[in-house]
């Protein structure tokens, strides 16, 4: 896969993630991107373990409806 | 929700890495037999894998590559690193996250520190032929192995290795011993020096029974160690396997 189509990609995925509310998106990036655990992202939010998992699961469904593939 | 979405929706939690220990192994061996699973798994990695992109780029330190050469040229069987490198996919898609941040310094980096996953595995499995050695991973979710413990039961002698663990600044990794004979409380085995080199320790006055059944933890705590006598920090938890199955 070539430069620029990555960027693309990234493009398209940053387009999706802008579409979930930033906390959302910021529990997306910090559990992909630094390895947080849902319990990690329940202390960094102030939220119970099952919010994190219903936002996680609406996130998800969220971009994948946004990216279409 | 249909089953399709709820494959969807565990597969994307499996790439995010947000599955817990259990809910994860069930899904590394549900996709072996679920192609279903197994594609919705790839194309959450491949939907997400562009933002690896933002990881932010570090220079290694410069000693890493004259190790790994070093344990390159070491001699290996074959077939088991093979099967070392392709029965756990799920530690080379973590370990392609922390490449990520190498790749600038150099293209080969992540084959190479593939190869290096599977030698130091492959390396504490070497030891079976002792039926007294053990060994530990200390291990969370979608981290690959931060520490590996190992230890010869008849000896007392500990090695651990810090695979992925760096110190933070101001931090101590410390190492904790929680067994029934020992009461409810953790008791501790001594702040880890985490350098490049493997850390040895001898567990005097432990016998070999308490220390089989025994849980091991290392947790983060302010620099010098725990000010309370107990874990303060994140912890991550081992318990000992025998290396001779």
């Amino acid at each position: 896969m070539d430069v620029l189509e990555q960027s693309e990609d990234l493009r398209k995925l940053y387009a999706c993630l802008d579409g979930l509310e930033q906390e959302r998106r910021e529990a997306v990036k910090l559990a992909y991107l630094d390895g947080f655990s849902r319990q990690d992202l329940a202390d960094r939010f102030g939220h119970p373990v099952g919010t994190i998992k219903t936002w996680l699961h609406r996130s998800l469904k969220q971009l994948k409806d946004c990216l279409g593939t | 929700m249909t089953d399709r979405e709820d494959i969807e929706i565990l597969a994307g939690e499996y790439v995010l890495g947000t599955l817990d220990s259990d809910e994860r192994v069930a899904v590394s061996a549900r996709r072996q037999r679920e192609p279903l699973l197994d594609r919705a798994i790839h194309d959450w990695e491949r939907r997400i894998a562009p933002l690896l992109q933002e990881a932010d780029e570090i220079e290694p330190p410069p000693e890493l590559f004259a190790q790994i050469a070093a344990r390159l040229d070491s001699p290996m069987p074959s077939d088991a690193l093979k099967s070392a490198r392709t029965s756990d996919a799920t530690a080379l898609a973590s370990l392609r996250r922390q490449v990520a941040t190498w790749r600038s310094a150099a293209a080969g980096a992540s084959l190479i520190a593939a190869s290096l996953l599977g030698f130091i595995v492959v390396g504490e499995m070497q030891l079976s032929d002792d039926q007294q050695k053990y060994v530990a991973v200390f291990q969370e979710g979608d981290i690959p192995p931060t520490f590996l413990l190992s230890i010869d039961l008849e000896t007392r002698e500990m090695t651990i290795r810090p695979v992925t663990a760096v110190r933070p600044d101001g931090k101590d990794y410390q190492l904790w011993i929680v067994a029934e004979q020992l009461g409810p409380a953790p008791r501790s085995l001594g702040v880890l020096e985490v350098g490049t080199a493997p850390i040895r320790k001898r567990l005097e006055g432990y016998d070999a029974e308490l220390l089989q059944g025994a849980t091991f933890g290392i947790s983060l705590e302010p620099e010098g160690g725990s000010p309370t006598g107990k874990p303060t920090g994140p912890a991550l938890h081992g318990k000992l396997i025998p290396t001779a199955l």
